[in-house]
């Protein structure tokens, strides 16, 4: 092997030299040299080319391409994350339109509202509560996908991920964010303690209600739907004597759950109407 | 051998009393085919049925040798499938390269560096690879046009169902994507609707015009172009009975007309030309039935 560097154009590292020089195996001083003649020789260069294995060079770039330009994780993913949720399905969820738009921020104005109002014993604060907070899971439905709520819709039913999946994590994740509000202000409730939680119960009835019509109805007509049936049903229920527990007495909690398992069940025997538009019928 | 990836038998699309696709029969196999059609025509109708997003209201769909009405077949399809919506939305705030890593994420690339591998690879190919970090919403409409004609190249797809992909871009753009759009017909069946003539022309062998939801032509682009032959003429003055006339840089008038005058100076027909007669044509036979 020769490792006399010349350094006059006419001469050129030779294969084994270079191989050697890949390999990191030549003499610090030689290494140096051929270094130098690399840099001053097109025809060496283009023979070291295949001598070396682009993956980790590949790595290095993608590495350095990706602190560029790739996007740090947001705020939801990382929390996302932390619950569980994969890197992809977190990113899935970060990108509802529900999380990043001014319907969640809508969304908690309206249920701070209402906890105000049963905070500072408004006379319809309770109704108003009772009203509203079992919609929280309707809304998140509504805000979950859709044409009407997600600007990327058709690309997204193109693409192979479920869209059931899909609306179950986008729903779950709103309805993690504006459940921990509801649920500190349900103790403000006149009445026994276990109503601080009962509305959960039409609350997921509301929710399973929606998703179920949401396989006839494009689903904000669906939420609109369930919503007014509701508000009408606590208002009716509550009558004049106001009195808005009625609509979670003990003995209808059972009904609500009846209803939940069974629009479940319908939901889930026509998911397959969410993935294709225009099959609603 | 069988080459056809794509087969719809009397496809019927309505929306409430309108029909906007008329019992469409349609093969398509591997390379370009440019979808040509007015406003209105049923194109993007027929577009988001082969990207499985619509559902025909009857007949029937095989797309890539698979069934779309199956949940199953259907998942297998989008996995080769790469879509080009006419509008397409994108969440407020993503970057370019956001916005395609998400479309990726969709698209079941779930190891992280393989994806954002493919998400340059990609962003690249449309002549982003430098403007990847930047907001949407401070691209310009062609550079955001784009980002989605990225989106849809990821993973080299089988089957490209391209909405108007050249809307908002300037020559240079158009021209450098032909480049990749033809690439891309090299490998998968590729079904292009545009109203750019000239994309069609330098693109596809076939071409296809919708009008009325019904299939006006269905062939090679140079037979198109053949049917015009003969009818497009320069004069020096304007013709009144022309289909279209117009005065060209040199003075003289293009006229494009189903009967030319005898003894004009007949010219080369163009695409645009062929496509202009057809429709003319049809509207022709159409008002010929009625009366």
């Amino acid at each position: 092997m020769s490792t006399d560097i010349g350094t006059d154009r006419g001469w050129h590292a030779d294969g084994d030299l270079l191989a050697a020089y890949v390999a990191g195996t030549t003499r610090p001083p030689v290494t140096a040299s051929v270094e130098v003649h690399l840099l001053n020789c097109a025809r060496c260069r283009a023979r070291v080319t295949p001598l070396v294995d682009p993956a980790p060079l590949r790595a290095v770039w993608d590495h350095v391409a990706d602190e560029l330009q790739a996007p740090r994780p947001t705020a939801v993913e990382r929390v996302a994350g932390r619950l569980g949720l994969s890197g992809r399905d977190a990113l899935i969820v970060a990108a509802a339109p529900a999380i990043r738009g001014a319907w969640l921020l809508g969304l908690l104005l309206c249920l701070l509202f209402a906890v105000i109002g049963v905070a500072l014993g408004a006379p319809n604060g309770s109704l108003l509560f009772l009203a509203v907070t079992p919609l929280v899971p309707v809304a998140a439905v509504a805000f979950a996908y859709g044409q009407d709520v997600d600007p990327m819709w058709d690309t997204t039913l193109a693409a192979p991920y479920s869209p059931l999946r899909l609306l179950l994590l986008r729903s779950v994740s709103v309805v993690v964010v504006a459940l921990p509000l509801a649920l500190a202000a349900a103790p403000l409730l006149p009445g026994p303690s276990w109503v601080a939680v009962a509305w959960l119960v039409p609350g997921l009835a509301c929710a399973c209600v929606t998703l179920a019509l949401a396989t006839w109805l494009p689903v904000s007509r669906a939420a609109v739907t369930v919503s007014g049936c509701w508000i009408g049903a606590v208002i009716v229920g509550a009558g004049p004597a106001r009195d808005v527990l009625v609509v979670v007495a003990a003995p209808l909690l059972p009904a609500y759950l009846i209803v939940a398992v069974l629009a479940s069940a319908v939901f889930w025997l026509r998911s397959d109407k969410l993935s294709v538009l225009g099959r609603n019928s | 051998m069988n080459d056809k990836t794509i087969t719809l038998a009397a496809v019927t699309r309505r929306y409430g009393s309108a029909t906007v696709l008329d019992a469409l029969d349609l093969d398509l196999s591997p390379g370009i085919t440019g979808l040509l059609g007015p406003n209105g025509a049923g194109k993007t109708t027929l577009l988001r049925i082969l990207a499985t997003v619509l559902a025909p209201t009857s007949g029937s769909c095989r797309i890539l040798g698979r069934n779309p009405d199956d949940p199953d077949q259907r998942t297998e399809i989008r996995r080769r499938l790469g879509y080009l919506p006419q509008e397409s939305g994108y969440p407020r705030g993503f970057t370019a390269f956001r916005y395609v890593d998400y479309v990726a994420a969709l698209k079941e690339w779930t190891e992280r560096d393989a994806r954002h591998r493919e998400v340059r690879r990609v962003l690249a190919l449309v002549g982003l690879a430098d403007l990847a970090g930047k907001r949407m919403r401070a691209l310009s409409g062609g550079q955001r046009r784009r980002a989605a004609l990225a989106q849809s190249l990821l993973g080299d797809p089988e089957l490209l169902v391209l909405d108007e992909p050249t809307t908002g871009l300037d020559p240079e753009q158009r021209a450098s994507l032909r480049g990749v759009l033809s690439a891309a017909g090299h490998r998968s069946t590729v079904l292009l609707a545009t109203h750019q003539t000239d994309d069609v022309a330098a693109l596809c062998e076939r071409v296809i015009v919708l009008d009325g939801g019904r299939v006006l032509w269905d062939g090679a682009v140079t037979a198109l172009v053949g049917t015009a032959a003969g009818k497009v003429w320069l004069a020096d003055v304007e013709h009144p009975a022309a289909l279209s006339s117009w005065r060209t840089g040199t003075g003289r008038y293009r006229h494009v007309a189903l009967d030319p005058p005898p003894g004009v100076e007949i010219a080369e027909p163009s695409l645009e030309d062929a496509y202009l007669l057809l429709r003319a044509t049809a509207g022709r036979e159409r008002d010929g039935v009625t009366a």
